[in-house]
């Protein structure tokens, strides 16, 4: 039991927080601006989305269907983790760890998606859906040219 | 930043709903499997919204994560429509 107390008492006590760590990056005038833009980039990137899902009903065949997805994970979602991290700026001291985390995210958005709509894209038309008949060119199911 | 959030949350949730409208009228699998990949994504973008409101860091790795991974949702999905021809 007195073993288990002198252990105890020997781990190591967490510091207090200092005042400079716990300030956030932003403050001021210049906080306020920055809030700003973070409310439009999280309120545009969120009609881009909205739009992205109104385009879908517009468009006729699955395959334009994958082009109106792009609008949403090209434009905004990138706009909307842009503006969580403008107004984390404003809360939280800086951090590289988070930049770090938003380029991941920001690039995951546009490459990752990329892929796998291409992927998506290709497996809609081996799976025979309609498609507009004026889809031009269409290696995919088009014959390959004879050889001259 | 509250308002704004919310404003957000429910312009995302109307793009949702219109989306389940529009997977009940699919005519073939491939707008379903896209038009749930939008949904996908729309859920990715509130967890975001979430991670403003609680100012928690775990939500930014969820969010981090699910860019990463959901990949793999659509590329099964791709794969189901196919029958598994590649």
């Amino acid at each position: 039991m007195t073993t288990l107390v002198h252990l105890v008492a020997a781990l190591p006590v967490a510091g207090p927080i200092t005042p400079e760590a716990a300030e956030p990056a932003l403050e001021g005038a210049a906080a306020v601006v920055v809030t700003a833009v973070a409310a439009v980039l999280v309120l545009l990137g969120a009609v881009w989305v909205l739009l992205s899902a109104i385009a879908m009903h517009r468009v006729g065949d699955a395959l334009s269907r994958v082009n109106a997805l792009g609008p949403a994970t090209g434009v905004g979602i990138p706009w909307i983790v842009i503006g969580a991290w403008l107004h984390n700026l404003t809360v939280h001291a800086f951090s590289w760890i988070d930049v770090v985390k938003v380029a991941i995210t920001l690039g995951a958005l546009l490459i990752v998606s990329s892929v796998a709509s291409n992927v998506l894209a290709r497996a809609a038309i081996m799976s025979g859906a309609e498609m507009d008949p004026a889809t031009s060119p269409n290696d995919l199911l088009d014959e390959p040219p004879s050889p001259r | 930043m509250t308002v704004v959030v919310w404003l957000a949350i429910g312009v995302l949730g109307a793009a949702v709903v219109t989306s389940l409208w529009q997977i009940r009228s699919a005519s073939d699998a491939a707008s379903a499997a896209v038009v749930g990949d939008l949904i996908f994504f729309s859920g990715v973008a509130m967890l975001v919204l979430v991670s403003i409101e609680r100012e928690s860091a775990a939500v930014v790795d969820a969010v981090m994560l699910a860019s990463l991974l959901g990949v793999l949702a659509t590329v099964a999905l791709a794969r189901i429509i196919t029958r598994g021809r590649r």
